[in-house]
């Protein structure tokens, strides 16, 4: 069947088949991942493609499989764990951090695997398949984070974290998994860690974000664009290692930058990029640098009361509109 | 071992000061306390101890340049040191700024008001950068901040050329180097005045200097208008006359108009808050001051004028403001003013009552909003009842800002000044 477009989760699919395609090393493990074809069927037909031995279904045992895949690389291997949703990888807290972030520094071995971790609200799962996850690991030093926001960058950086050295927590966005197209046939370049890409230019406020903020973003920035008001959207794309460089031009450019994320205000890392803004463009800046970030608060099971909890667009219009002309 | 001597900080709001003269040569020795130098600032010209002793190494800024508070002026030490000490060598007179972050702003202008306006690092940078008068930029964004693009429009404007600058002769050989920022270059529009045989340069005093950049300024920024009032003087004659030797005995001073006038003014101030209050036309505010800092002008044996304030000169009794006035006109016709005793104003008086003026329109003494002037005090007919009585008659003048306020305050204000003066019970303050 031919297709026109390639749906943001069709993207993830493609790039860990042509991995595997290109390189026996890389294997999958994670919950029904194999015979189920992934909770969110990213990897249909996976199992027959490559076989019981490359796509493995785990029990419901997060801990233990990330353990596996952490030894796993250590021995040559290449795999990409599958977490179900984001919100579970806190039972493989230990074995992120204490195995897989730090084996690196105290051997010199690498590391090379990829945590595949839907994450994100905005689809009346409640407070525990919800969550945005990027705060707790963005801390952890030997850990690098995507989040890539289109299918295109869904690919390219899903390619590029399976090739690095370094473990990578790949954070897909489940909202945006069938709601963007982008055209067939798909590039299957890797997109490089580490470099935001300026998805909308202007003159006179930098957004700073990632994942669904970037399109959120862009609706924003269109309606401001009917006021006058000129923003640039920057799509940060990595969070660890932040592409300093991009955003600092960015605002040393527009000087004014508004911050936003989905994930709870409060030490979200939307704190972090506001710290480098101010450290980087100070004597640039025209006005405070402003987060536009979820509640801090439990994603609620309320439909009415999850869409209060999260950035939605006039809040960011707002938030833009005022840092532009205050 | 030498000793380095800096820029003192001469006054609270005080920034940078100018060498206006070195009083010890380089190989002369200088004791602990010597005067040592000669150093300018706005309003006062002080003569700086020497805090060392030693022998003068080094003047590392010479007469004419202006140095940052704590910038290296000297240095001082034993007199072998004078032969190994460096002759030509100069460092930079600022201080170093961190790190290649740029140095601090100039201060922000205090003629809109005093108040320290909000001014983003980018506006600050590109000002400095472009030499714009932030005072000129009209700000868009809130509460009238200037914004990131209100500089640009700025900078992409073709500058005024100030047309009332040019007409000074040549100039003069101490330091102008200090006033406001650099204007930028124009053309003059003035030839310099020719000299003939019975012409003579004279070069003019830094406060001369001052005080007509401050004028032209104050005359720019602010829409004069001028108005007076005629007061019939005679009830406060008749208690100046009842306690005129007494007052002197105990206070050892005369008892003047102008205390009278004074005490009258912080009442009529007090009614009318926004003649005593502060323009910042960049943050579209009015800034009240809940005192009156009165400004008396002295004028200092023709050679300039200084404006000495009292502090919450509204908490002064009419024996209080008498003393206060004496005591700020002796400091500065001794010379001893500083800078501290020199800014704050909230609204001035300038008295030219003792040399006779009929009627008098002052400039305002920014930032206030207004300001009074005393006129002679003699004896006119006037009407009183349906009888013409000789009294002692004055005028007051009183100039303002009409953005400030309109004409129909100005005029109250003055009628309540004029009131006080008429009627209040004068011999009871003194009592």
């Amino acid at each position: 069947m031919p297709t026109e477009t390639v749906s943001y989760i069709e993207a993830i699919g493609e790039a860990l088949r042509s991995e595997m395609d290109a390189n026996p090393d890389v294997f999958l493990i994670g919950e029904d991942v194999g015979q189920f074809g992934g909770a969110f069927k990213a990897t249909r037909g996976f199992l027959d493609r490559f076989g019981p031995r490359r796509v493995v279904d785990a029990p419901i045992a997060e801990s233990g499989f990330t353990g596996l895949a952490c030894g796993a690389a250590l021995m040559g291997l290449r795999p990409v764990v599958e977490f179900q949703f984001a919100d579970f990888i806190s039972c493989a807290f230990d074995q992120i951090i204490n195995n897989c972030s730090r084996h690196h520094y105290r051997t010199g071995n690498p590391i090379p695997v990829t945590f595949r971790a839907p994450f994100g609200a905005r689809l009346r799962a409640g407070p525990t398949h919800s969550q945005s996850v990027e705060a707790y690991f963005g801390h952890v030093p030997g850990l690098k984070i995507v989040a890539p926001a289109t299918p295109q960058d869904a690919a390219g950086l899903l390619i590029s974290a399976i090739r690095d050295n370094n473990p990578v927590l790949y954070l897909e966005s489940r909202y945006l998994y069938r709601r963007l197209e982008a055209p067939a046939p798909l590039s299957l370049d890797p997109v490089p860690i580490g470099s935001a890409n300026v998805v909308r230019e202007g003159t006179q406020v930098s957004l700073l974000t990632y994942s669904v903020g970037v399109h959120q973003g862009l609706e924003a920035a269109q309606i401001l664009a009917g006021e006058g008001i000129s923003v640039e959207v920057v799509d940060l794309r990595t969070l660890v290692p932040l592409d300093v460089a991009t955003i600092a031009a960015s605002v040393n450019k527009t000087s004014r930058a508004v911050v936003l994320h989905e994930d709870a205000r409060r030490l979200g890392y939307g704190a972090e990029i506001a710290a480098t803004v101010q450290e980087e463009c100070f004597w640039r800046l025209d006005g405070p640098v402003v987060r536009v970030a979820g509640k801090n608060t439990p994603i609620p099971a309320s439909p009415a009361l999850e869409d209060a909890a999260v950035p939605q667009v006039p809040e960011i219009v707002a938030a833009l509109r005022r840092v532009a002309t205050a | 071992m030498s000793e380095v001597f800096k820029m003192p900080k001469l006054g609270e709001t005080v920034t940078t000061g100018t060498v206006t003269r070195w009083l010890v040569a380089v190989g002369d020795r200088v004791d602990f306390d010597d005067p040592l130098l000669e150093v300018s600032t706005d309003k006062v010209d002080s003569e700086i101890p020497s805090p060392f002793s030693g022998v003068l190494l080094e003047i590392m800024v010479p007469e004419g340049e202006t140095a940052q508070v704590g910038a290296e002026l000297a240095r001082i030490g034993a007199a072998e040191e004078a032969a190994a000490a460096t002759p030509a060598g100069r460092p930079p007179a600022a201080p170093p700024s961190p790190a290649g972050h740029p140095p601090a702003v100039p201060p922000f202008p205090a003629g809109n008001g005093g108040g320290r306006a909000l001014l983003s690092p980018i506006v600050r940078q590109l000002a400095r950068k472009h030499g714009i008068d932030l005072r000129t930029v009209q700000g868009s964004g809130a509460a009238g901040r200037i914004r990131r693009e209100d500089i640009e429009a700025a900078i992409a404007r073709p500058p005024v050329a100030p047309s009332t600058r040019q007409s000074t002769p040549a100039a003069p050989p101490t330091p102008a180097t200090t006033i406001a920022p650099p204007a930028p270059a124009t053309a003059p529009v003035a030839p310099a005045v020719a000299l003939g045989p019975r012409d003579h340069a004279e070069p003019l005093s830094r406060m001369r200097l001052v005080i007509g950049e401050r004028m032209i300024e104050s005359l720019r920024i602010a829409p004069h208008v001028w108005t007076s009032v005629e007061v019939d003087m005679q009830a406060v004659e008749e208690v100046r006359r009842r306690h005129q030797e007494r007052f002197r005995q105990e206070e050892g001073t005369s008892l003047t108009y102008l205390a009278f006038i004074a005490r009258a003014t912080c009442d009529a101030l007090r009614a009318f808050p926004v003649v005593n209050a502060s323009l910042d036309m960049s943050a579209k505010t009015r800034i009240v001051h809940h005192y009156v800092n009165l400004g008396i002008a002295v004028d200092l044996a023709e050679q300039g004028l200084v404006v000495p304030v009292i502090r919450d000169a509204d908490g002064l009794n009419l024996r209080g403001l008498a003393r206060a006035i004496r005591a700020v006109a002796e400091k500065a016709t001794s010379g001893a003013l500083t800078n501290d005793d020199l800014t704050g104003s909230t609204f001035t008086i300038t008295n030219p009552g003792p040399a006779g003026d009929y009627a008098s329109a002052p400039i305002i003494n920014q930032p206030n909003s207004a300001i009074l002037s005393t006129n002679v005090v003699t004896r006119r007919p006037t009407a009183v009842g349906d009888a013409v009585a000789v009294h002692y008659m004055t005028i007051l003048g009183f100039s303002y800002d009409h953005r400030a306020f309109d004409g129909v305050t100005g005029s109250r204000f003055l009628a309540f000044v004029r009131d006080a003066l008429q009627d209040r019970d004068w011999a009871a303050e003194l009592g």
